[in-house]
Parts: C-alpha cells; structure tokens; sequence
C-alpha cells in the first residue's frame, strides 16, 4: 500500500527491506502471470553465447538483445584501435555506458571513459570515435532507426532490430555457432 | 488478498489518493492535458495531400512519437511505406484497409502495426474515413516505383503542424508537445 508520510530517517525503507531468501510475493493473478509472463535473459561472457560479429575491419558487435515488438537492440560495440564509427542519425533514443578506453563523438564536447554514462535522442546525427591506441568498449542499448551516412552525406544504409538480427544470425550460420535463443526477448 | 472486480467506487467526488511523492511529479512532471478534436481548437486539420489532412494530438520528441487523426475526404490511397516502430490506430469514421491484408477496419475498431511491416492504406468509402493514431518511430515513404522518397518522424510531423500554423497565422498550442 501506498503511504501518505514519505519515510522518516531510521525507519524501515524499500532499500533496507528484505532478507537473503525468496520472499512469495502476494499475487492475486498468479495464474495469468504464470501462463504468459515473460522470463528474463542472461547472456555471459563467453563467445559461445554470442560471438563478436565484425563490423567492418576494425570493429566488432557483440549482440545481448533484440526486441522485435518495440525495434530495440542492445549490443556492446568494440572498436579495436584508434577509429571511427562514421556519421549516423538515431530516430529513436539511445542509452550507453562505457565499459573499456574511451570514445566521443565530433559533435559533442565529452569523452566518454569506462562507467560514465551517456545517452542520445531522436533527431540527432554525430560522429564516433576513439583516439585510443587499443580503441573502446561500450554497451548500448537503442530503439528505432539508426542511419548512416558516407563522407559526402549520402544515405548509405538504415539499421534497425532486423539488421541487427541479420548481423548476429549471418555471421552464427558462417561460424556453425548455433543461435542463442536468450538473445531474443 | 483483496480483489476488485469492479470499480471500489462510484463517488462523484475527488478522492485524496495517498502518495508520498505528490510534489515531486508536480514538480517534474509534463502533465496529462486533453486536446479537443471536435473544433479547430486546439489543432488545425492540416493539408496532406489534395484528398487528405491531418490533426496533429500530440509530440514527444523523447520517443520520436507523435499523434494525430488522419481524415480521408473520400476514396483514396495513402501510398506505400515502411514502419520502424509501432503504431496504435482506432478507426473514427468511414472504413478502410491495407492491400497487404485481408481485413477491412470501421468504426471503432483497433489497427496495431509493428516495426519491419509496409503496407499502402486504401479508402474505398464514399465519405472516406478517419482514423486516430499513436506512433512511434520513423515512417519511411516510397513512391509508386518503390524508390524512397522521405522518412516522416515527430520533426517532420512537428514542421508540418507548425509551416501550416505560421501560414495561416494561428497560434502555436503548446498542449500538443508533450
């Protein structure tokens, strides 16, 4: 239940509360959650899981989840040295956390290091790099449209969640490494 | 456990519905609003098209999503394009249909398309039809030959209500942006 008072200091709190053990949570319609709730995912780290997926020469694309209902796809985008991820506008929002070296964009007047947070909105296009001699790491989890453009500003082509599977499912069927149905929520 | 099985009340009168965090979401948030649809109000029915025009209901440029009602004046085509995200219609007036499906919708009844899906809208109505939308993400359109001509998305849905206003020298209505 709702509370009228906000909660005082030293009294119990949703961060205090609980104990090292499965609690049954009251549920009125377990029956229903039962039949249709949908489990949640865990992908490791181990490439049999998901495989890095080059992207281009000197990048790759570790592939975590597709979500074909709402065109989201998260992914942890690795460039190997000192690079670009050329000019691309995002129709949909962005949310990324560095995980190793540091990237930034043309447009912006951040850097991007492991643990900082960043995230993007509908309507921009910007420009990726990295001047790390061993590049950067970075987990993303997008919606939407993604296009990229060329050097001259020529739509070159439009990534969404069916390229993203595509990029995954393409590179398994080469390797015979077999689809990882977590990836998939 | 208690259970509702139907309204717990049916009191005219405005409840003070316990919340510790009351000031907070006045404070912070965008607020619900209402637009009329009825009058020209609270949104013009802009041109689109000789056959057609839109009312543009709401825009969150956060989501890239946008709401409108679509009006067909009569029969009529809606050309050809691609979906990257999802969209709610509910048919107002009239009746319509895609090529690609077999179904065909009237009042009241519910559209719910998803990301990856092309399809070209067809009113074969006399009085046409319209239809109310809540979308999210780009639309891209192509022209009779399949070569892409423009992705609308809640800019392009935004610069058509606000060109349209400037011309006609009505008021902007900050209501509709979420």
């Amino acid at each position: 239940m709702a509370t009228q008072e906000k909660p005082k200091l030293g009294a119990k709190t949703a961060a205090e509360a609980g104990e090292f053990k499965i609690v049954n949570v009251p549920e009125t319609y377990k029956h229903v959650i039962d039949e249709y709730v949908r489990e949640g995912t865990y992908v490791g780290q181990s490439e049999t899981e998901s495989p890095w997926v080059p992207f281009g020469d000197n990048a790759a694309i570790r592939h975590l989840a597709f979500d074909v209902r709402n065109n989201v796809y998260a992914n942890v985008l690795w460039i190997k040295s000192k690079g670009v991820i050329g000019t691309h506008k995002h129709r949909g929002m962005v949310w990324a956390i560095g995980l190793e070296g540091t990237f930034r964009y043309l447009e912006y007047d951040w850097v991007c290091g492991p643990g900082d947070f960043i995230t993007e909105f509908p309507g921009h296009a910007h420009t990726l790099v990295t001047d790390e001699p061993d590049g950067m790491k970075a987990f993303f989890w997008m919606q939407g449209a993604n296009e990229f453009y060329d050097e001259d500003g020529n739509h070159v082509e439009t990534l969404d969640v069916w390229w993203f599977i595509n990029h995954y499912e393409s590179y398994c069927k080469e390797q015979g490494i077999p689809i990882n149905r977590e990836l998939y929520l | 456990m208690a259970t509702m099985t139907a309204p717990p009340s049916d009191k005219a009168e405005i409840v003070d519905v316990p919340y510790a965090y009351r000031e907070l979401v006045d404070r912070t948030s965008p607020g619900g609003r209402y637009i009329d649809a009825q009058s020209d109000d609270d949104s013009p029915w802009v041109p689109f098209g000789p056959n057609a025009a839109i009312k543009h209901l709401a825009f969150d440029v956060r989501q890239n999503l946008f709401s409108n009602i679509l009006w067909m004046k009569g029969p009529g085509v809606i050309g050809t394009h691609f979906h990257r995200g999802t969209i709610t219609m509910v048919c107002l007036e009239g009746s319509v249909r895609y090529l690609e499906y077999d179904w065909v919708a009237s009042p009241g009844g519910l559209i719910l398309e998803v990301p990856g899906e092309s399809h070209t809208l067809v009113t074969e109505h006399p009085e046409g039809c319209k239809l109310f939308g809540w979308m999210q993400g780009p639309i891209d359109f192509y022209d009779g030959d399949a070569n892409f001509v423009e992705t609308a998305d809640v800019f392009w849905m935004m610069n058509h209500y606000e060109t349209y206003c400037k011309e006609q020298g009505i008021k902007i209505n900050p209501k509709l942006y979420v």
